[in-house]
């Protein structure tokens, strides 16, 4: 009998992209990079993050596969434990989703509340606790980045911690291989320009996973039934032994950006198609002599 | 005293590249106190098509000097590494991109450093003798001025494309400076352990376009145009708008299958900060919002004078897009060729 092939997949919510930011009064302290004082967290509705959801889906999808295959082959089992690092509320219920879509156990990294943690020591937290947990990651799938810190780091902070490879913001999947393991993984991504690049590689790895990559699906009843019995690990960072004091950066200062304001309203009626002339060439004599003094565009002779 | 390394590697060197080396040289020209500085490339070519030189010196300006560092990046994190060590470098940094976003917070793990991504804006602190960025959090709804917490050890700063402006750049000239020497080979894949099996090129027709982070002025789409050929009507108007210009789509444009996954602008989809932003029939949900709110113009096309679009454009224009867009372009093309 084989060891399961365990993947982990790192889960993070953030408020939902929705709901309106406000801050509080006060200056975030040089002592911590507590974000309580200045961003009011109280009413935010929380979302898992969005690229997270593709990762999940996917873990589901092999999971799936590899079941599938392994019915005529010898019994490779394949278990999805989801993680994430965070506030016990609102970082519960994301793991609970989790598990009811179809992950099999869930960790949870506790951390003090309010904490915009820096992405190095997010993944050091996430790394420890996999260590600890005492299941060794074949395969780790996360988002390409979170909707709150965009800071697209901790895949790659990951792997290069776990002595992983790593491929990020994939875009697409498949696995080539016929042995019911995972030893030939396809992976595509866009890069800059729009040339697509196809890469193959095998376990361990790490993979960030963006959006196109698939179809998210929805809890089940039963799934969330299920997911009640689902064993959920906590873990604290300090007992990891990560000071959330030792980030890299202090954020001095966050504020928010000035509201666009109302602008220039035209109005055509398709009736009269001199009206809409009218009024486009007016917007064309507004916008194209502000784009001509900034340099991008230019006007031949 | 700084010592700043500017990173590329990317098959062409890219004008916001450029931009930081101008913003570093700006900085210092500005900070008199704090002694020349000195700001070096490193070009790592993944696809070797160029023939450039080995180890050149050039890029003066004024009293300032850049050494260009030729890396081959199959030697990886290790050498990356090395060559950070060995130039004892403050900061490293570089447009955020693919290979930037994957190799430096590697980078960061091997020498205990912090990295900061999708910066946008970067002051150099006198009191301090250090830099405060910008960065904008929760996509872009809060913006945060970030320090280092010690003034010791390297930094890794990714820079979001449009931010620094640069007026002179010439890639010809630029890409000039660098001759004499020996020419590289065999520049192949990010990590061993991983192999590239193929890069599928982007049709023509993309890859004609400008990168869409990149881009000065964007034409976007949305559900209102209905179906694919309809963009058809988009590409025109981008085609008058000059070499600057780019195509982009809203996700209901993407997720009814009228564009492309990679023309996706918002939350899930790409972050842009062009000069001008043209919305047709795109309403303007907040993930949208969140992808091109860095935008310095927008202008909204829609025929639903309710749409949320209007309360974020500087200009609006309530009409049907398959009527207007078309004036827009002839308009648009009187106007250039005047």
């Amino acid at each position: 009998m084989m060891d399961p092939i365990y993947i982990y997949v790192c889960i993070k919510q953030v408020p939902d992209t929705g709901s309106t930011l406000a801050l509080a009064s006060g200056v975030a302290s040089e002592s911590d990079v507590s974000f309580g004082e200045v961003i009011k967290t109280d009413n935010l509705k929380w979302i898992t993050n969005p690229y997270d959801e593709y990762a999940l889906e996917q873990a589901i999808r092999i999971k799936e596969e590899l079941t599938r295959k392994v019915e005529n082959l010898s019994a490779v089992a394949v278990q999805i434990i989801a993680i994430r690092l965070g506030e016990t509320v609102p970082g519960i219920e994301v793991l609970r989703s989790a598990l009811a879509l179809g992950a099999d156990e869930a960790i949870l990294v506790e951390t003090p509340k309010h904490l915009l943690l820096d992405p190095l020591l997010t993944a050091r937290g996430l790394m420890l606790a996999m260590k600890k947990h005492g299941k060794q990651p074949d395969l780790v799938l996360t988002g390409k980045e979170s909707s709150d810190g965009n800071y697209s780091q901790v895949p790659q902070l990951l792997a290069q911690m776990l002595g992983f490879p790593a491929i990020t913001s994939i875009s697409g999947y498949c696995n080539t291989d016929t042995s019911g393991i995972l030893s030939g993984i396809e992976v595509c991504r866009e890069v800059e320009g729009g040339d697509t690049e196809v890469f193959t590689a095998r376990l361990p790895l790490v993979l960030s996973c963006s959006r196109g990559l698939n179809t998210i699906r929805y809890p089940s009843v039963p799934g969330i039934m299920r997911a009640k019995k689902k064993p959920i690990t906590c873990f604290t960072l300090e007992e990891l032994g990560v000071d959330f004091r030792s980030g890299k950066y202090l954020i001095e200062n966050i504020s928010l950006p000035p509201e666009r304001t109302v602008g220039k309203m035209f109005l055509t009626s398709t009736d009269t198609a001199d009206t809409t002339n009218e009024t486009v060439k007016e917007v064309v004599q507004e916008i194209m002599p502000q784009l001509v003094a900034l340099g991008d565009v230019v006007r031949s002779q | 005293m700084k010592r700043f390394l500017v990173f590329s590697a990317q098959q062409n060197i890219q004008k916001s590249t450029y931009e930081i080396w101008e913003k570093l040289i700006a900085m210092n020209a500005a900070a008199g106190s704090s002694g020349v500085w000195t700001v070096d490339f490193l070009l790592a070519f993944r696809w070797q098509d160029r023939d450039l030189g080995q180890r050149g010196q050039c890029l003066r300006h004024g009293q300032c000097q850049s050494n260009i560092i030729m890396h081959h990046w199959e030697s990886g994190v290790e050498g990356l590494k090395k060559i950070i060590l060995e130039g004892n470098y403050d900061y490293v940094l570089s447009t955020t991109d693919t290979q930037s976003k994957e190799i430096f917070p590697r980078l960061a793990v091997e020498l205990d450093a912090a990295t900061l991504t999708e910066v946008v804006d970067m002051v150099y602190d006198e009191k301090n003798d250090d830099f405060i960025f910008s960065r904008p959090l929760f996509t872009g709804k809060i913006l945060a001025t970030v320090r280092r917490r010690k003034k010791n050890g390297t930094t890794f700063v990714t820079v979001r494309t449009n931010s620094f402006s640069s007026v002179s750049f010439s890639e010809k000239s630029f890409v000039e400076s660098l001759e004499g020497g020996g020419a590289l080979t065999d520049v192949n894949v990010v990590d061993p352990r991983i192999t590239l099996k193929e890069v599928r090129n982007a049709s023509s027709e993309k890859r004609d376009r400008i990168n869409l982070m990149e881009a000065k002025i964007i034409v976007a789409g949305g559900r209102g145009l209905g179906s694919r050929e309809n963009f058809k009507i988009l590409n025109d108007l981008v085609d008058v708008l000059g070499q600057g210009a780019s195509l982009g789509a809203s996700r209901a444009a993407v997720d009814a299958g009228l564009a492309d996954n990679s023309m996706q602008i918002g939350q899930t989809g790409k972050s842009v900060s062009p000069s001008l932003y043209i919305a047709c029939g795109i309403s303007g949900a907040i993930q949208h919002f969140a992808g091109m709110r860095t935008s310095k113009m927008v202008l909204a096309i829609n025929s639903d004078p309710h749409a949320p679009i209007f309360s974020r454009a500087d200009y609006g224009i309530v009409g049907d897009l398959f009527a207007v867009v078309p004036l827009l372009t002839e308009e648009i093309k009187s106007f250039s060729s005047f």
